[in-house]
C-alpha cells in the first residue's frame, strides 16, 4: 500500500481510534488540534496513569483496541514508558508511537528495547509527524485488511468442521473394504447400533443383523453391489442391547482418488420411527377392518373420506364409497330419514356449543334397513367439522329380540290355557267347530268373530287375536263397499286361514304341554260327599214313584257337574287388570261379591264369557282418563264392581262402574245415523228404551276402533247369550257418574 | 335444589314428572298445562329450569319456548318429546332449547340432561 498525500492518508486514518497521553497543557491542546485533521476518535489522558487507564476502559467499553497510542515520554504519576510496558502487557501488538524530548535518549533506547518502533522528536513539527503516521497507518492497514482475511479463512473452516460434525453425528453411515469388514463409521452409526466404533471396524456388518431380516435381502445387496450398482431399500438392524431400527439404506461401492474400487459405503436414514407408526396404523386398520364394524368419517358436504374399514362396504354391497354422499347411501330409501339427517348435520355445522351439537347428533336416525339387514347407526363428532358413523349389523340381536319376545309371549299363552284346561279344550272345540261351520248370517257370524276375539286375548293367544282383528277390519270395509255377499264374505274367511294360525298355537301348547294335554277329556272335581250322597240316595230307591225318584237323581247327577258361579266371573279380575294396564286406565282390582258357594250348570258359561264385552266397555269408554277424573272431581283411579246374589229361583248379577255412563243423546243420534232406528221411532221411545239401543248391532260411542273394543257387536252378542238363558237386562245410567248393568237369570230353565 | 317449572297438557305426565324431579331433591315450584299458561308462570316465577312438552293443543311447546326465550334470554328450557318428533325437537335445539328427554321419563335420564345443563346437580 503506498499511500501518497495527506488527503489520501486521512481518508484511511479518519476511522482509526487513537488514544493521546500528553501532561502539559498547551502541548496538548495544540496538538489535539492537528491530531483532529487526521482522527475523529480520540481519546485524550493527562499522564501515564490516566492514560493507562483509559486505555483499559476503552478495551472494556469497546471490546477491541484502540489503533494507536500516541504519548509523551516525561509525565508525573506515570510515565511514558511505564504506561508502555502496562500497555504491552495488556497487548504485544499495540501500535505505540513516542514523542521524546532530545534528552531522553536512555529512555527511548529501553522504549526500542520494549519493541516500540515509531518515535518522534519534540517539538512536534507537521512534516515529521506525517512521515512517521504515514508509516504507522500503512502498517495498521496492513495487518487489518490480513486479520479480516483470517477471520474469513476461519469462518470458512469452522463451518466446515461444523459440517463434518453434523456429517458424523447426525448421517448413518459406513464403509467397508472388498470383503465387507467395517473400515468406518460415523458417530451416528455409533449411536444407534449401540456399538463403539471400535467394536465394528475389522468385523462385518453381521453384528448388527436382525433375525427379523431375510437372508435373501443380504444376498440381493451383495449381488446389486457386487455388480457396481446402488442397493436402496430398508432393513431391520439389531442393536447392541438387543433392541432393534430400521434404517432407509443407500448402498454403493466406494472407490478412492485414483478411481480404485476400494470397498463399500452406506448411508442411512432412521426411520424406526416412521416404521413403527406404519406397523401401527396395520394394525389399528386391521383392528377396524376385523372389527365387523362398519367405520367412516364424511366431511361437511356429507363426502365420505378414503379411510374407512372394509365392513362398509359389504354393509352398502359396494367396491368402493369413498367420496360418496353419505346420506344417499343410508337413507336413499327413506325421504323422513334423509331430511332429518341433512338438517341435523346441517344444525350442527351452524352450532357452536359442543353439547348442543352432540344432542343434534342423538337425534339422528339410529337404525335402518340397508340391503335387508338391520343396522344400527352411531354417530360422533371429528375435528374440523368432520363425522364418524360406525355401522354395527344387528340383524341377529333383532331376530334374537323378536323371539325372546314371542317367547315370553308364548310363556303367557301356556300358563293361561293350563290355568283353566276344561276352559281351554271347551273353546278349542267351539272355535274349531265355528271355523268349519259354513257362515250363514252375517251378524251372527261377525258376533262369533268378536267374542273368539276376546275369548282369544284372555289366554294371550296374540296371533290368533290379530288374525281376527284383520278379519274383522276387512270384514267391515267390505260392509262399507256394501259389498257383503256370503261368498265374499266367505272368501275373506277363507283368506285369512284362521285354521292355521290357530293350529301354530295348538302346536305350541302341545310340544309344551305334551301331547295328551288337549285330548284327554276334560276333567271335574267333584265333591266326595256329594257322590256319596247320591250313591246312598240310589240305594235307599224306593219302587213306587221310581219314576220321579229317576228324575231326582238324574237332576243331582247334572247338579254334581255344576261348577261354582263365583269361580266363573273370576277370570274377569285379571282380564280388568290386563286391559286397564293396555289402555293405560287407572282402575282399582275388580272386586266380585256374592256366595262362593253357588253352583250353576254350564249353560251358564257362554254367557259369562260374553260378559268380556261389558268389562272391556267399562274400561274403555266408562272409565274417564286420570286427567278428566281429577277435573270432574273423582277418585283419579275408577273402579268396577261385580256382585250378585240369589233372588227366588234367579241370579241377579250387577256389574257397575263409576265412570262417564252412558251419552244416550249421542247413542242415539249413532243409532239414527246407522240406521238402525228410524228418527220417528227413537221420538217414541223412552230413556229406557233409548238405553237398550246399545245392545244393537253396529252400534258404537266410541268413534275409533281398537282391538280391545269399539267394533259396537260386543254387547249384541251378550244380549243373544243373555236370551238363551231366558234372562232380562236393565241397565241404570247416571250421565257422569256410571252405570250399572243389572242381569236377572233364571238358575233353573228347564 | 333447583325451582322448576313443568309444562305439559298430560296430567299424569305433570304428576309424574313432579314426582320423579322432587325425589331428585328439587321442587316443582309451578305446573303448567298450555304453552299459554307457561309463559304467564315462567314471568311469575322465573325458574331455573323448565320441562317443556313438545306437542301440546293450542299453542305448543317450540312457540312457548320461543316466547320465553325472547323475553328471557338466560331461561334454561329442557323440552320432553316423543319418538318420531326429532324434527322438533332440532328446531327447539336451534331456538335454545337446553337440552331434551325421550319418553318414557325415568330419573336417570332426567338427571342426565339435568345435569348437563347445571352440571352442579348431578346426582350420584
Amino acid at each position: 500500500m503506498n499511500i501518497n498525500n495527506i488527503k489520501d492518508l486521512a481518508k484511511y486514518s479518519k476511522s482509526l481510534k487513537i488514544l493521546y497521553v500528553e501532561d502539559d497543557y498547551k502541548a496538548r491542546e495544540a496538538t489535539v488540534l492537528m491530531l483532529e485533521n487526521f482522527f475523529d476518535n480520540i481519546v485524550v489522558a493527562v499522564d501515564g496513569d490516566d492514560g493507562y487507564e483509559k486505555y483499559i476502559n476503552y478495551y472494556k467499553l469497546n471490546n477491541c483496541y484502540v489503533d494507536l497510542v500516541i504519548s509523551d515520554i516525561n509525565m508525573p504519576k506515570m510515565d511514558g514508558t511505564e504506561m508502555c510496558k502496562l500497555i504491552l502487557t495488556h497487548n504485544k501488538d499495540q501500535h505505540i508511537l513516542m514523542i521524546s524530548a532530545y534528552n531522553d535518549s536512555q529512555r527511548l533506547q529501553e522504549l526500542l528495547n520494549m519493541g516500540v518502533s515509531n518515535y518522534i522528536h519534540k517539538p512536534l513539527r507537521i512534516d515529521n509527524f506525517l512521515e512517521v503516521l504515514q508509516n504507522i497507518i500503512e502498517d495498521i492497514v496492513t495487518i487489518k485488511s490480513k486479520e479480516k482475511e483470517l477471520t474469513e479463512i476461519e469462518q470458512l473452516n469452522n463451518g466446515l468442521d461444523a459440517l463434518v460434525d453434523s456429517f458424523d453425528s447426525y448421517v448413518i453411515a459406513s464403509r467397508t473394504d472388498l470383503k465387507g469388514n467395517i473400515t468406518y463409521v460415523s458417530k451416528a452409526y455409533e449411536i444407534i447400533s449401540g456399538y463403539k466404533s471400535s467394536e465394528l471396524i475389522g468385523n462385518s456388518h453381521n453384528i448388527v443383523r436382525h433375525p427379523d431380516t431375510p437372508s435373501i435381502v443380504f444376498k440381493d445387496i451383495w449381488e446389486t453391489i457386487q455388480n457396481g450398482k446402488l442397493w436402496v431399500g430398508e432393513i431391520k438392524n439389531l442393536k447392541k442391547d438387543g433392541s432393534f431400527y430400521w434404517v432407509s439404506a443407500n448402498i454403493a461401492p466406494y472407490y478412492d482418488k485414483n478411481k480404485n474400487h476400494v470397498g463399500y459405503s452406506a448411508i442411512r436414514v432412521d426411520i424406526t420411527s416412521q416404521k413403527a407408526l406404519t406397523i401401527l396404523n396395520n394394525q389399528v386398520n386391521d383392528l377396524l377392518n376385523n372389527a365387523g364394524q362398519g367405520f367412516l368419517s364424511f366431511d361437511k358436504n356429507m363426502k365420505i373420506s378414503e379411510s374407512f374399514s372394509k365392513e362398509c362396504l359389504s354393509i352398502f354391497n359396494l367396491e368402493n364409497i369413498y367420496n360418496k354422499n353419505i346420506n344417499e347411501l343410508l337413507f336413499s330409501d327413506a325421504k323422513v330419514k334423509k331430511e332429518l339427517f341433512e338438517d341435523g348435520i346441517k344444525r350442527t355445522l351452524n352450532e357452536d356449543e359442543d353439547m348442543i351439537k352432540e344432542m343434534f347428533l342423538s337425534l339422528l336416525p339410529d337404525e335402518h334397513i340397508i340391503n335387508q339387514k338391520d343396522i344400527k347407526i352411531e354417530y360422533r363428532l371429528l375435528k374440523d367439522d368432520q363425522f364418524m358413523i360406525i355401522l354395527t349389523d344387528i340383524t341377529n340381536t333383532k331376530k334374537l329380540e323378536k323371539k325372546l319376545k314371542r317367547q315370553n309371549q308364548i310363556q303367557k299363552m301356556i300358563v293361561s290355557v293350563a290355568s283353566d284346561k276344561n276352559d281351554f279344550i271347551e273353546l278349542k272345540n267351539n272355535f274349531e267347530m265355528f271355523l268349519e261351520k259354513p257362515i250363514i248370517g252375517l251378524k251372527d257370524f261377525l258376533r262369533s268373530i268378536h267374542t273368539f276375539k276376546g275369548v282369544f286375548a284372555q289366554k294371550e293367544m296374540v296371533n290368533i287375536v290379530n288374525r281376527l282383528h284383520a278379519l274383522e277390519t276387512s270384514i267391515n270395509v267390505a260392509v262399507q263397499e256394501d259389498d257383503t255377499t256370503i261368498e265374499h264374505i266367505t272368501e275373506l274367511f277363507k283368506n285369512h286361514d284362521l285354521k292355521s294360525i290357530f293350529d301354530i298355537d295348538l302346536e305350541i301348547i302341545n310340544s309344551t304341554l305334551g301331547d295328551c294335554f288337549l285330548t284327554t277329556n276334560s276333567n271335574l272335581n267333584i265333591d266326595i260327599n256329594k257322590l256319596e250322597d247320591l250313591k246312598s240316595k240310589i240305594e235307599h230307591l224306593e219302587s213306587k214313584d221310581m219314576h220321579l225318584a229317576l228324575k231326582e237323581i238324574l237332576y243331582d247327577f247334572e247338579k254334581i257337574k255344576y261348577e261354582s258361579f263365583h269361580m266363573m266371573l273370576n277370570s274377569y279380575i285379571s282380564v280388568v287388570r290386563q286391559v286397564s294396564k293396555k289402555l293405560n286406565k287407572k282402575i282399582y282390582p275388580l272386586v266380585i261379591e256374592g256366595d262362593t258357594n253357588l253352583n250353576v250348570s254350564s249353560a251358564f258359561k257362554p254367557f259369562i264369557k260374553s260378559l268380556i264385552h261389558i268389562f272391556n266397555n267399562s274400561i274403555d269408554h266408562g272409565i274417564e282418563d286420570m286427567e278428566t277424573r281429577v277435573e270432574c272431581g273423582k277418585d283419579e283411579v275408577g273402579t268396577i264392581v261385580c256382585k250378585y246374589q240369589l233372588v227366588d229361583d234367579n241370579i241377579q248379577l250387577s256389574i257397575s262402574d263409576n265412570g262417564a255412563g252412558i251419552d244416550v243423546e249421542n247413542l242415539s243420534r249413532n243409532a239414527v245415523k246407522k240406521n238402525i232406528v228410524s228418527q220417528e221411532r227413537l221420538d217414541s221411545m223412552n230413556m229406557k228404551e233409548k238405553l237398550m239401543l246399545i245392545f244393537e248391532d253396529r252400534l258404537t260411542t266410541k268413534d275409533k276402533v281398537s282391538l280391545t273394543s269399539g267394533r259396537g257387536v260386543g254387547l249384541s252378542s251378550l244380549k243373544s247369550e243373555l236370551e238363551k238363558l231366558d234372562g232380562i237386562v236393565e241397565i241404570n245410567n247416571n250421565l257422569g257418574y256410571g252405570v250399572e248393568f243389572i242381569f236377572t237369570l233364571p238358575l233353573n230353565k228347564s | 335444589m333447583l325451582n322448576i317449572l313443568v309444562v305439559d297438557d298430560s296430567l299424569i305426565i305433570r304428576k309424574t314428572l313432579t314426582a320423579q324431579l322432587e325425589k331428585m331433591g328439587h321442587k316443582v315450584i309451578a305446573q303448567a298445562k298450555s304453552g299459554a299458561e307457561a309463559i304467564e308462570l315462567y314471568s311469575t316465577h322465573q325458574p331455573d329450569l323448565v320441562t317443556m312438552d313438545i306437542s301440546m293443543p293450542e299453542m305448543d311447546g317450540i312457540v312457548a319456548l320461543q316466547k320465553i326465550k325472547t323475553e328471557y334470554d338466560a331461561a334454561k328450557i329442557i323440552m320432553v318429546t316423543s319418538r318420531g318428533e326429532e324434527k322438533l325437537v332440532m328446531e327447539s335445539l336451534s331456538i335454545g332449547a337446553r337440552g331434551y328427554i325421550l319418553k318414557p321419563i325415568t330419573i336417570e335420564k332426567l338427571d342426565a340432561t339435568i345435569s348437563k345443563v347445571y352440571p352442579e346437580y348431578k346426582n350420584d
